[in-house]
């Protein structure tokens, strides 16, 4: 089990897109930041969500203005 | 100017607050996670209203309604990333005072910072500012785009910080 594990992590770290990634000054520093972008974006959209779910902001406006439609019929 | 940066360095390090933080290991983890979520809600609450000014987001809601849920929150969040920032500079002072990527980070905050008291401003003036002609509904295309690119920018520069120190 532990050996296959290695032999994973040796495929992927002698592979040519992993050999590029540690060559390039550039490269990873930049993956890193996209990364870092879209983090951002995930937890600051669904803090959004969470928030008004919790009734901490926003709570005039409904969840989902789907629902609201629906439960007024 | 780079050997009183180099001495205000040094004065930083020596304080007992810098060390302090530079010998319990908890505290720069701590600050870095604090200052990356505060990042995150500012990040995202600029872009929102700036995916709002380009309609790609909430188009049927008042451009002021969004304006005052996701741009007002944005200054008390600034505040910790300023002191959690100053922290981190003062545990390690040479890693982004000597470092001509922080200052870059620092001058996208400040242009980031005055588009965003602009659009604030413009918006609690006048809700229709943005909306009043064709040219106005371009430059506030023109401006939010802008503005995403410029909070990229500070996020890029955040994390090139680590891979630009001075030795």
């Amino acid at each position: 089990m532990m050996s296959l594990f290695l032999d994973v992590i040796g495929y992927f770290e002698n592979s040519a897109v992993a050999d590029a990634i540690r060559e390039n000054d550039v490269l990873f520093p930049a993956i890193e930041s996209v990364h870092v972008v879209a983090i951002c974006l995930v937890v600051g959209s669904i803090l959004v969500l969470d928030l008004r779910l919790l009734g901490f902001a926003s709570i005039r406006r409904p969840v989902s203005p789907g629902l609201r439609v629906r439960s007024c019929r | 100017m780079q050997a009183a940066l180099s001495e205000l360095s040094k004065w930083l390090a020596a304080t007992s607050l810098s060390h302090t933080i530079q010998t319990v290991g908890w505290i720069i983890p701590t600050l870095q996670t604090i200052h990356i979520l505060c990042v995150a809600v500012v990040f995202s609450s600029a872009i929102l209203v700036d995916f709002r000014v380009l309609r790609l987001f909430e188009r049927d809601v008042p451009l002021a309604d969004i304006s005052r849920r996701f741009l007002l929150p944005i200054w008390p969040v600034l505040l910790v990333l300023l002191v959690t920032g100053s922290l981190l500079i003062i545990g390690e002072p040479r890693r982004s005072l000597l470092n001509s990527t922080f200052y870059l980070k620092m001058a996208l905050l400040l242009v980031a910072l005055l588009l965003t008291l602009g659009l604030q401003r413009s918006i609690a003036s006048s809700p229709g500012f943005w909306d009043k002609d064709r040219g106005r509904r371009m430059a506030g295309k023109a401006l939010a785009t802008l503005s995403i690119a410029v909070w990229c920018g500070i996020l890029f520069a955040g994390r090139w910080i680590a891979y630009t120190q001075a030795g």
